[in-house]
């Protein structure tokens, strides 16, 4: 866990958020608007919410800000195996798996199962991303353009 | 269950230890050509690197231990 978080209490299951680590994907907000609600404060609220349900939305999180635990003996995560490593265009990267992110030295900086890692080089928050692509208009080349030069 | 090691090298690439899919920003999955991705946003052959970091280094210190 890096920096400050919260940790917000359902019924069977408790979901932690570190804000550090948010970048504002949103799959939160789509998956459970009820209970993911960034007009309201608190903006998590688990009341009534079915545990399984919310615990496959918070695994939607590429960047990990979102965590859950289960408190009724449910399952937890299950992290992506094999891992795997995203490019998102114009963007991070969104890994997935057991993720170790270490120093050449070996110093473990974080222990995760989804990361949005810093592509562009510009992030004040390395490794990890926060929207700084966004700022810098970071831009993957174009797809090539179809044969023949003709335009869709 | 394989663990994905994320080496942050100062400066430098990311080094992947381990296996690892790898999904391109034309969103299909390619068998990895190398474990060393681009960080500095650099590289003329995304997603790998490719030594684009190397003239000036690109402010890659790491945040998270400067400010832990």
């Amino acid at each position: 866990m890096t920096g400050a978080y919260r940790e917000y209490l359902g019924e069977g299951i408790a979901i932690s958020w570190d804000p550090s680590l948010c970048i504002h994907v949103g799959e939160c907000l789509r998956g459970a608007p009820q209970v993911f609600d960034t007009r309201r404060r608190p903006w998590i609220a688990l009341d009534g919410a079915d545990a399984d349900h919310v615990a496959r939305v918070v695994e939607r999180c590429p960047s990990g800000a979102l965590a859950y635990r289960r408190t009724d003996g449910g399952p937890g995560e299950q992290p992506v195996d094999p891992p795997s490593v995203r490019a998102v265009r114009n963007g991070p990267y969104f890994v997935r798996g057991e993720i170790e992110v270490v120093t050449e030295d070996g110093m473990a900086l974080h222990r995760a199962t989804r990361a949005a890692l810093c592509r562009c080089g510009g992030s004040r928050n390395k490794p990890f991303c926060d929207n700084t692509h966004v700022l810098m208009g970071f831009r993957d080349p174009e797809p090539d353009a179809p044969r023949g030069g003709e335009r869709e | 269950m394989d663990v994905i090691r994320v080496v942050v090298s100062e400066e430098g690439p990311y080094r992947l230890e381990g296996p690892f899919r790898l999904v391109t920003v034309e969103r299909s999955e390619v068998e990895p050509q190398s474990n060393v991705l681009c960080r500095c946003g650099a590289s003329q052959t995304k997603p790998y690197c490719d030594g684009s970091h190397l003239p000036s280094g690109f402010g890659g210190s790491h945040d998270q231990e400067a400010s832990a």
